[in-house]
């Protein structure tokens, strides 16, 4: 009996997830256009910041100021009741929301957020909030309160996989039709309590990071959010549909704050993705990395491209633009990947000059146009984590004729 | 609830007891968490030198992973098979205030790597993968109440479509004042 039910499970047609709508707010611009017109242009976010209120001495970070958010927040409604990173989901969310027919306020739809640490700016010192805003529990049902959603959102909270990890939640819920549409949004802000952190593993760089470089010295974090929207129904237009074709994660079991040196926990979930997604590696045109141009990070990505045959196909990371966004960076990161395949277009990785790694990776140099449907993302984390999700631009052929 | 009959074995943990599939094994109540967590430890010879560098919370999860497992439980399966759900609501917050407490004094700065690493809950699913050579898939989830069916289901359906053939699920949360951890398998 037990056979029978599992032939049948793997029988089964996996039920599309196609990617209606997004948006990404980051120091780049407010908007995913503003974003990749930016990125397309070779500016960075990416500044040296003389601020106390984040390091007691200056840090390269990649934050979006005050004057940028403030009017944009007014368009919410009692902006002031909502601290920075809510305002920047709420923003997110509503703007992502605006290009789409989805009912925010049906059982059918489900709000999914990813962050590493939320609103821990508030802890030991919540100002006008109240100390419990500093759970993501709460800060979650901020959000879904806002917006009238019935449903109790999900948070994942997975380390710097939690934005890629989430679209693969969304998808495992889709493909279940547990849902007809489910809203991702990751977020997370630069805080003295990352800074100081990461700067105390000595991860940070003092400069604009240089992923894959041989004179890489570290990260840049970042602050900003990314939202997509998901459905598992087929949008109304014909071209550059883009789905969620697989996506999977693994462990290294190996350490908890270094990469595998082998570069098999990535390869794992890469293989697995693959798998899931019933692509083979050379079906790949791109691949969105993550990229964090830390020394191990960097090195272990070029084995696990070694072990899953992706050399040679064409790759990037963003971090250099926007920096490190933590529980933000795999959705943004995703949602340029997915504006790559529609507009065939494949953006320089940022701060890369001299081949840095062991392995030959395919390091895009400079902007190019060129034919692409299927891209790879992928990112790694603390906790020996990794994640990955294959993306597919489909032909949609007239039906009619 | 349906999945009672496809939940195996259960470890759970709270006031200062230790339960195995809801008999007590274990007893230390009056004492605080730190000295109940070592007490642990050492009443089950657990001998893991990495267990004195974790944060509670990571102990707590520690501890219950170690009973749940214990007589190789996991041995018929390939690392990658095993996948690992797990879940809490207060994130890592004594780990957070410990690091948020060594970086309030610009004159006495002196944020660690080895208490910032612990400021991710799933470092505590990296610290079950590492002791039990798991790699397959994981997730952690935070949300204010424990729901048991939505991670028992989520599980069960890793386990329908193929992508594992044994879960290791639950909900570990430590503050201060409170502490409970349940950890379940689902096959």
């Amino acid at each position: 009996m037990e056979e029978k039910m599992e032939f049948i499970v793997t029988a089964m047609e996996k039920a599309p997830v196609y990617i209606i709508s997004d948006n990404i707010i980051t120091s780049l611009g407010f908007g995913t256009q503003a974003n990749i017109d930016k990125i397309s242009d070779g500016q960075t976010g990416v500044q040296c910041h003389n601020d106390a209120s984040i390091y007691p001495t200056p840090v390269w970070v990649s934050k979006i100021t005050a004057s940028n958010l403030s009017p944009a927040a007014a368009q919410l409604s009692s902006p002031e009741k909502y601290t920075k990173l809510e305002q920047i989901f709420l923003l997110s969310v509503a703007e992502a929301l605006q290009q789409t027919s989805v009912d925010i306020t049906s059982k059918d739809t489900l709000i999914i957020i990813a962050s590493t640490k939320g609103n821990i700016n508030l802890l030991g010192d919540p100002g006008n909030f109240s100390s419990d805003r500093v759970q993501l529990g709460t800060m979650a049902e901020q959000i879904q309160s806002y917006f009238k959603n019935p449903n109790k959102p999900l948070v994942v909270c997975n380390a710097c996989i939690s934005g890629v990890l989430a679209l693969d939640v969304a998808k495992r819920l889709l493909r279940k039709n547990k849902y007809k549409n489910i809203i991702v949004t990751g977020g997370d802000l630069v805080t003295e309590f990352t800074v100081s952190g990461f700067q105390s593993f000595k991860a940070m760089s003092d400069a604009p990071c240089k992923p894959y470089d041989k004179n890489r010295s570290g990260i840049n974090l970042g602050e900003g959010a990314g939202t997509m929207i998901l459905s598992t129904e087929k949008p109304s237009s014909k071209n550059n549909i883009i789905t969620i074709e697989g996506g999977a994660s693994s462990n290294d079991a190996n350490h908890i704050s270094g990469p595998s040196r082998t570069g098999d926990g990535l390869f794992n979930a890469i293989r697995k993705a693959l798998n899931d997604a019933n692509c083979l590696s050379s079906e790949m045109d791109y691949l969105s990395m993550h990229g964090t141009a830390t020394p191990y990070n960097d090195e272990m990505e070029s084995k696990a491209l070694g072990l899953a045959d992706l050399l040679h196909v064409p790759m990037n990371s963003l971090k250099g633009y926007i920096g490190h966004t933590l529980g933000a960076a795999g959705i943004i990161e995703s949602i340029v990947a997915v504006h790559s395949l529609k507009n065939n277009s494949l953006y320089s990785s940022l701060g890369f000059e001299e081949h840095g790694v062991t392995l030959p990776v395919n390091i895009i140099t400079r902007n190019e146009k060129k034919q692409l449907q299927k891209c790879l993302k992928t990112a790694s984390g603390f906790g020996g984590c990794n994640a990955a999700v294959v993306f597919a631009k489909q032909n949609i052929k007239s039906e009619q004729g | 609830m349906e999945n009672t009959a496809a939940t195996y074995r259960q470890c759970e943990i709270k006031n200062g007891e230790i339960f195995l599939n809801g008999k007590l094994i274990f007893e230390k109540k009056e004492v605080p968490f730190a000295k109940f967590i070592k007490g642990a430890y050492k009443h089950f010879e657990l001998r893991y030198p990495k267990f004195h560098k974790m944060d509670r919370l990571c102990k707590l999860a520690f501890v219950t992973a170690n009973l749940l497992l214990e007589d190789n439980q996991l041995k018929e399966y390939k690392p990658e098979e095993i996948a690992v759900v797990m879940s809490n609501s207060n994130s890592t917050l004594h780990t957070d205030s410990k690091h948020a407490n060594s970086i309030k004094d610009k004159e006495n700065y002196f944020p660690s790597p080895a208490v910032f690493v612990y400021t991710l809950p799933n470092i505590m699913v990296g610290e079950i993968c590492i002791r039990y050579k798991i790699k397959g898939e994981s997730v952690f989830f935070v949300s204010n109440e424990y729901d048991k069916e939505m991670l028992t289901e989520y599980s069960r359906e890793m386990i329908d479509c193929g992508d594992a053939k044994i879960c290791l699920c639950g909900w570990v949360d430590y503050t201060e004042a409170n502490y409970y951890a349940n950890l379940y398998l689902v096959k």
